[in-house]
């Protein structure tokens, strides 16, 4: 027997269901299925749940991105990995597991950093679906596929799950048409921090005697080896000097346990959430693609200590977001030939999917589709000023162009570079 | 394994449960019926986990073709496998901790063996049986001896979970802050302490390390004392006092603390939350089951008193050493008096550890106990959400099942997009027996039409999500820490939502 998943998926693609926009066909939810290509980040407590459900979704063609190797406490949720995989890359376990399984999958492992690819790289990719633990690695991606929105008008989504404990959110992103990643933070809460004087002098919980040991003690016992948490020695001996602070002020509660929470900043992880996390993202991504049903909203809430939450929610686009928001595109000419009718039509038109766009700038109007100079045959370098920059050493229009158009809801603003 | 071991492979999720969870994980048996999807993504959430010993009933039946489209835990092999015998071999692998193992029995042979399902903790079951009769048997019997039962399914993009269970009685629920700071009520050694604080005799250094539960308590009885009717104060006459009363020393965390929990003065110490009231009152009392002991040594306690004994716990306050350990002192004492006490009022003196008494006191304003019903559905629902399209979407989904199981009882196979007409005359009959549905309810229909395109098939990220779901709940029934769902749900893969709701004892 030979596994073929679309005996299951095959049913949701049939045709139009009653939730299904109605232009829908079974020939294009198959073609969508088959000629996309996911790139899936992080290999770790969700990652190992996405790449199950990516693969069983009929998704065929799957890349894998995880920098981490496989820890012992991994074991309790990352269910690709056995003992004997302990100190590998969790991308080349998970994925081979996953072929093993799935055999007609392709699926190709990255032991690397985000950070080690370029544009180019994420650009190859229909949608992308993040399972990461980190802040850090959220933005970088983030701000990668709304690069690429806004230079190529390639829009390629962006699915974020995260997990906490009993608590989850699935995060559905268009890049510069939906709210971005850097437009939720917002919703972030801040970390807890311990003032100096605190740790130094005067502690109270046994937070604060780990952190001492953490952040004093150990810099002064060693200054030539950094702490890592990774570590059993290391890790004991924190321990130990977090134990004795506490001894010495009368404050109880320091554990091994607790250390390694307040040193590694741990967050607790459950394989039942990551498997509802990871559910939800990859059923959003099957719909994205198939079109065989709606997606939901912005965000999706998950909560299990209390009963069963599971909600979504819309979440609107920060105006001024620093990363989506409405800065300046760049527009490329490689000549100085260019007419301002040709720059309105090919370079702003098309290129941003225009319908009868105004251009001008603080200089005044440089076209006007309505007023009817469609055949403005001036050359667009005499039209704005342009000056060199002082970056790159190529020229840069002076000032911001700005497009109104019915099709935009803000206006959109331009730098126009010669190359 | 040594607890050293434990703490590492699972210090992830004992974070959430403490060992004395992850030991009732180890030592609890789970029984799942019906070798699908659904229940193989259920059964790995509670292998990894460490559940200790999980058996899947099933038929006999070999693997299909349908069963490997969406089952990770199936493997493609040259000969057809009995797909029980499979799963709990796949499965098991997971953790070498787990006992996992397959029971190729007919469901109605087992259900003649009472004695076979008590040793159970909990049962799952994870699509239709094949007949009403068979369902009701196995209720009733789970019933009967108080096992926990979660029945789920999952057709497409949709799926339901229904939790049958007689009592649920939780302390840790894990649901509200413990902390207990009696700023109303202090206690003879806790006034003694403050009234020894001279808030005008202290240099600046000295007060400005005096915790915000001490002068919130100052505060408040000197506003008491103050007012004419000696009422209780409101948080922004407590928040005016301290800043316009109280001396600036430049180093002011501890009074802008203060000033942001001034809130806390509301808290009435002697108040308790009404469900526990109703607990106090409960016909279990005398009942002589652990957790019902312990419920009426802490009623004796609480009409002895008129305050429930003190948690315990302290929230983390600006201060020094000194200020901030004395209080600990003071809290940890009560605590422990407190505790003594309660055991008085236990007739058994050995019934319970010290480590059980002090979790039962920590956690005890919180408890709940949830009484299940052996009811499927009540049409009150429909007729009380008239105004909630949302909850009425989600309750449509859960009749459209209702509708599937009654169609699959009578004709042993699922409801596909021929039988469109066929399901909703089942639904309307289904909906007839509720007197109190008038109407036929609003997109039912188009939910019927949703649900036939599956033929009953399972869809993977749907048995992945409920799955997931469902071995939560199961965690909570077994681990009786956090708060287990009352006492249905159902989940809309098309929007992605999940609304629960309970249906009333029986």
């Amino acid at each position: 027997m030979i596994r073929d998943t679309r005996i299951s998926t095959g049913y949701a693609l049939q045709g139009a269901g009653p939730f299904t926009d109605k232009e829908y066909t079974r020939e294009f939810g198959e073609t969508e299925l088959g000629r996309a290509k996911i790139l899936v980040v992080g290999a770790g407590g969700l990652g190992c749940e996405i790449l199950k459900d990516l693969a069983l979704s009929s998704f065929k063609e799957i890349d894998c991105i995880d920098m981490d190797t496989i820890e012992l406490s991994n074991l309790n949720r990352q269910f690709l990995f056995r003992e004997e995989d302990v100190g590998k890359s969790k991308a080349e376990i998970a994925s081979r597991f996953i072929k093993q399984v799935v055999k007609d999958v392709k699926i190709q492992a990255h032991f690397n950093k985000i950070q080690d690819f370029d544009m180019e790289f994420y650009r190859q990719f229909t949608l992308i679906v993040c399972g990461l633990d980190n802040i850090e690695a959220r933005s970088w991606i983030n701000k990668m596929v709304v690069d690429i929105a806004m230079q190529h008008t390639q829009y390629i989504p962006l699915i974020d799950g995260g997990t906490e404990g009993f608590q989850g959110s699935v995060k559905v992103m268009i890049p510069t048409i939906t709210a971005c990643f850097e437009c939720y933070k917002q919703l972030i809460p801040k970390q807890t921090t311990y003032p100096l004087c605190t740790l130094a002098s005067m502690p109270r919980l046994p937070e604060h005697c780990i952190e001492w040991a953490h952040q004093l003690k150990w810099p002064k016992l060693y200054p030539h080896t950094k702490f890592d948490a990774d570590d059993p020695e290391h890790v004991t001996k924190m321990y130990r000097m977090s134990l004795q602070r506490a001894k010495d002020f009368g404050i109880e509660g320091v554990t091994k346990a607790k250390t390694l929470g307040v040193v590694k900043n741990i967050i607790p992880a459950i394989a039942s959430t990551n498997a509802v996390i990871a559910a939800a993202c990859c059923n959003e991504a099957f719909k994205f693609i198939t079109s065989c049903n709606p997606n939901l909203e912005n965000i999706m809430y998950y909560n299990g200590e209390v009963g069963v939450v599971l909600a979504s929610d819309e979440y609107h686009k920060l105006v001024d977001c620093p990363v989506c928001g409405n800065r300046p595109r760049e527009v490329v000419i490689t000549t100085s030939q260019i007419t301002v009718e040709q720059f309105a039509n090919e370079y702003v038109k098309v290129r941003f999917s225009l319908v009868e766009p105004d251009i001008f700038y603080n200089g005044g109007d440089i076209y006007n589709f309505k007023n009817g100079n469609k055949e403005d045959n001036r050359l667009l370098v005499e039209v704005i000023p342009f000056e060199e920059n002082s970056n790159d050493g190529q020229l840069h229009s002076k000032y911001q162009l700005i497009v109104v158009d019915k099709s935009l809801q803000n206006p959109l603003k331009l730098i126009v570079k010669l190359e | 394994m040594n607890d050293n071991e434990v703490g590492n492979k699972y210090d992830r999720q004992v974070r959430l449960w403490n060992p004395n969870g992850q030991r009732c994980l180890a030592n609890s048996s789970m029984c799942l019926i019906n070798a699908n999807t659904t229940a193989s993504e259920t059964l790995k959430n509670l292998v990894l986990p460490g559940v200790g010993k999980l058996v899947i009933v099933d038929d006999g039946r070999q693997t299909t073709d349908q069963d490997l489209a969406s089952n990770f835990f199936l493997r493609d092999n040259a000969i057809r496998s009995v797909r029980a015998v499979e799963m709990a071999h796949t499965l098991g692998q997971l953790n070498p901790d787990v006992h996992v193992e397959a029971e190729i029995r007919p469901l109605d042979q087992l259900l003649d063996e009472p004695q076979y399902w008590s040793q159970f903790n909990c049962v799952m079951v994870s699509s239709f049986l094949e007949s009403p009769e068979l369902h009701q048997a196995l209720s009733n019997l789970l019933w009967n001896q108080n096992i926990c039962l979660i029945e789920v399914n999952s057709i497409g993009f949709y799926a339901t979970l229904h939790i049958q269970y007689k009592e649920q009685d939780i302390i840790e629920t894990h649901d509200n802050s413990l902390d207990d700071l009696r700023l109303d009520l202090p206690w003879p050694e806790l006034q003694k302490h403050i009234d020894s604080i001279d808030l005008d005799q202290l240099d600046d250094q000295a007060f400005s390390n005096v915790p915000y539960s001490i002068i919130l308590t100052k505060v408040y009885q000197k506003l008491v004392s103050t007012s004419a009717e000696f009422s209780r104060p409101v948080p922004s006459t407590v928040r005016n006092f301290v800043q316009s009363e109280l001396r600036r020393t430049g180093d002011e965390t501890n009074l802008e603390e203060a000033c942001n929990r001034a809130i806390l003065v509301l808290k009435n110490s002697k108040e308790i939350p009404g469900n526990l009231k109703e607990i106090f009152e409960d016909d279990e009392l005398d009942c002589g089951d652990r957790f019902w002991v312990l419920v009426k040594a802490l009623k004796i306690f609480y009409n002895n008193h008129g305050v429930l004994p003190l948690s315990g716990v302290l929230p983390d306050m600006e201060s020094d050493t000194v200020n901030y350990m004395a209080l600990t002192k003071l809290y940890r004492e009560k605590f422990n008096d407190d505790k003594k006490e309660l055991r008085g009022y236990i007739e058994d003196k050995e019934m319970f550890t010290d480590s059980e008494l002090s979790t039962f006191v920590k956690n005890c304003r919180y408890m709940q106990v949830l009484r299940g019903s052996r009811k499927l559905f009540s049409g009150n629902l429909l007729v009380e959400n008239e105004n909630n399209p949302r909850m009425i979407h989600n309750l449509n989904i859960y009749v459209a099942f209702l509708a599937v199981k009654s169609f699959y009882e009578r004709k042993h196979r699922f409801p596909n997009l021929k039988d469109r007409a066929k399901l909703r005359t089942v639904a309307i009959s289904l909906l007839c027996r509720y007197q109190n549905v008038k109407n036929f309810p609003e997109g039912l229909e188009k939910v019927l039409d949703e649900i036939c395109r599956y033929n009953g098939n399972e869809m993977h990220n749907t048995c992945a999500l409920i799955g997931g779901v469902a071995a939560q709940e199961v965690i909570k029934v077994l681990t009786n820490q956090y708060v287990t769902l009352d006492n249905c749900l159902s989940y809309d893969g098309v929007n992605c939502e999940v609304r629960s709701w309970s249906i009333g004892s029986s």
